[in-house]
């Protein structure tokens, strides 16, 4: 399923916005969370209550919307688990919290931080081929 | 450390010097909202749509948790199941509830105890989380500190365990029986845990066999009373 701006105000209208603003990453002695999404620190995973292993393709992204379309201005920030796998042949988003508008280079920062990370754990085991280096 | 429900996570209760802890950690998964049973709040009631949105998202407030704490509750050690690359997570649930298994990864918890509390206190859902102690020695003690920690290091199915929900009626007095893993090799019953279960893999008695929660959860709760008035 891809979160798009239709599904964010379904969502909305039924859940309190609030309960699910990021305000920062946070951190446990494993992982580390963006909203709800947590990132294992060493292995190529990443928790939405389960555990999940990580796709070559994985990777959060953001999703602004405005208050014409969901009732409020923000920005989601989604994590497209995968475009097709074998076990789905369509797209598949976890939304992992809103951010205000205001914050929205610091939400960028944060998904930068976090796809790199992912990208490492990927290529940490062997799940992603590395880049060849530039001669 | 702040949970992601962006609460603080709770201080570890562990003063220098004060005898070594071991706790069980529990909540049930939801079935009352301010007292009133979900089978009984009506389709369309916001409360219902509340849950409905956990449902995948945060199953775990659905199903319930349960966890083992060394430190005083500063981190709770939890096994949850692992699904392979490229699973959507409502496939690796409806699995679950099909009776396969997965690969068990022991991991830090405390965020998940701590969701189950807000929602407790802030939407008057029955997922409080209770808390028995359990008397352990000091050497006691730090083996099993160890034996948590060297499970959470390790790739899920490294430490041999692996999840899945335990049968509602036991077999032969067995509540996991063997069954093939997501690979297709057989998995032994005896290397099966749920959450309720696994603090028996690392050898802390269970207050109740089976794992099922709605027979588990009394049993801790009876445990923690019992504990309170002495």
């Amino acid at each position: 399923m891809i979160i798009d701006t239709s599904k964010l105000a379904a969502f909305f209208a039924e859940e309190p916005a609030a309960a699910f603003v990021i305000e920062g990453i946070r951190e446990t002695e494993d992982s580390r969370y963006l909203g709800q999404v947590g990132l294992h620190k060493r292995d190529p995973v990443f928790r939405f209550a389960y555990w999940m292993g990580l796709c070559p393709d994985t990777h959060f992204r953001l999703e602004p919307f405005s208050a014409e379309e969901v009732g409020f201005d923000g920005i989601a920030v989604v994590l497209h688990q995968f475009t097709a796998s074998k076990y789905q042949d369509s797209p598949e988003e976890l939304l992992a919290g809103w951010v205000p508008s205001g914050m929205a280079e610091r939400a960028g920062e944060w998904v930068e931080q976090f796809n790199a990370d992912i990208r490492r754990r990927l290529l940490d085991s062997g799940q992603m081929p590395a880049q060849p280096s530039s001669v | 450390m702040l949970s992601p429900s962006g609460k603080p996570a709770k201080a570890g209760s562990v003063e220098e010097g004060s005898p070594p802890q071991l706790e069980l950690f529990g909540f049930r998964g939801v079935r009352e909202v301010d007292g009133v049973s979900v089978k009984d709040i009506p389709e369309g009631d916001p409360r219902r749509a509340e849950i409905d949105k956990v449902r995948v998202s945060h199953h775990l407030l659905i199903a319930g948790h349960v966890g083992v704490s060394v430190d005083g509750g500063s981190t709770i050690f939890g096994l949850t199941p692992e699904f392979p690359a490229g699973m959507p997570l409502h496939a690796g649930i409806d699995a679950l509830y099909q009776g396969a298994c997965f690969p068990g990864r022991v991991a830090d918890d405390k965020p998940i105890f701590d969701m189950a509390d807000q929602y407790h206190r802030e939407h008057g859902w029955n997922t409080n989380v209770v808390s028995v102690k359990r008397p352990i020695e000091t050497d006691a003690h730090a083996d099993l500190k160890q034996r948590l920690e060297g499970m959470a290091g390790q790739a899920p199915g490294a430490h041999g365990v692996y999840y899945s929900f335990p049968l509602k009626n036991a077999v032969d007095g067995q509540w996991f029986t063997d069954k093939p893993g997501p690979d297709g090799k057989m998995v032994k019953g005896e290397n099966l845990a749920n959450c309720a279960t696994f603090p028996a893999q690392v050898g802390i008695e269970l207050p109740e066999a089976s794992g099922n929660l709605r027979f588990y959860m009394p049993a801790l709760e009876a445990e923690a009373t019992q504990q309170a008035s002495t």
